[in-house]
């Protein structure tokens, strides 16, 4: 579920290979192996899960498309954006990805 | 990873096209036949045009109504100069897709394939100061290249037996086909 206060990652080894020309990007997700088509807006939200906080995302994410929708939309995108980047293992929240990282080395 | 660039290369497309929301879609693989398709070269006997060439692209919002300015003015003479070359391509118009009307879509009629090629050649022995040169570089300026995309069109009846003509020897295909 989407939080405003947690903080979001790509995964480790996340292949991602822009195709400007046709305005999307595939993904591959190494962990689950299975490839997706990333339209513009999904791509921009999952390029902004840079460590970000949520919060942050829904501001960057609200200001880039000003001239599109309002505020509240643009909140509504992301938190559904985050739940399907989430749910298909493109991001995880920068915390548990360095819970996930120190049980491996252990 | 997405680079740190790459972000300027998104938002510069966003601004330049429609919004449409998030989407994620997984790719499912496919398996096709080496089967693409060469329309016959002699057109069939029909009313109506043989190939259509259609250009889509976006153009910046604020390039909007200077290009839709310049179509008032021009577009008049574009299909007035490719019609007037009498090698069976025209230029058949621009239109905006609605409601935003960022999408366009210009649109080129050919009677024949070697109508593609005769059109090619007639525009690169013209001067580079003819009015077709200049109108046709003025339009192009316009587009936002990374958008565009171009789709060639055939008159499906003109393809009556052909897909079968052409199709490739694939074995996996043929076994399934031969049941």
């Amino acid at each position: 579920m989407f939080s405003q206060r947690a903080s979001y990652k790509p995964t480790r080894n996340l292949r991602v290979r822009p195709v400007p020309e046709m305005r999307m990007c595939f993904v591959f997700t190494p962990a689950a192996p299975k490839l997706y088509t990333l339209n513009m807006s999904a791509w921009l939200v999952l390029t902004l899960c840079d460590g970000r906080s949520g919060r942050d995302l829904v501001d960057a994410y609200a200001t880039e498309m000003a001239a599109h929708l309002p505020r509240d939309d643009a909140l509504r995108e992301v938190r559904a954006a985050i739940g399907d980047l989430e749910g298909k293992g493109m991001i995880v929240r920068a915390d548990k990805r360095a819970r996930a990282q120190q049980k491996g080395s252990h | 990873m997405t680079k740190p660039n790459d972000l300027d290369m998104i938002k510069r497309l966003i601004g330049a096209g429609e919004h449409v929301p998030p989407a994620i879609e997984v790719l499912k693989s496919e398996l096709r036949t080496d089967s693409g398709v060469d329309p016959p070269v002699d057109p069939p006997p029909g009313p109506t045009v043989y190939i259509i060439i259609k250009w889509k692209y976006y153009v910046r919002v604020a390039q909007l109504d200077k290009f839709h300015t310049f179509l008032a003015k021009h577009e008049g003479e574009l299909i007035a100069d490719t019609q007037g070359l009498k090698i069976g391509a025209s230029y058949y118009g621009t239109y905006a897709e609605l409601p935003r009307t960022t999408t366009h879509q210009t649109l080129w009629f050919y009677e024949s394939v070697a109508a593609i090629d005769r059109f090619k050649s007639a525009l690169s022995g013209k001067k580079k100061s003819s009015e077709l040169r200049k109108n046709l570089k003025e339009l192009l300026s316009y587009i936002d290249e990374p958008s565009l995309t171009m789709h060639r069109l055939v008159r499906a009846s003109a393809l009556a037996g052909a897909v079968a003509r052409q199709r490739r020897s694939d074995p996996v295909m043929d076994i399934l086909a031969g049941g």
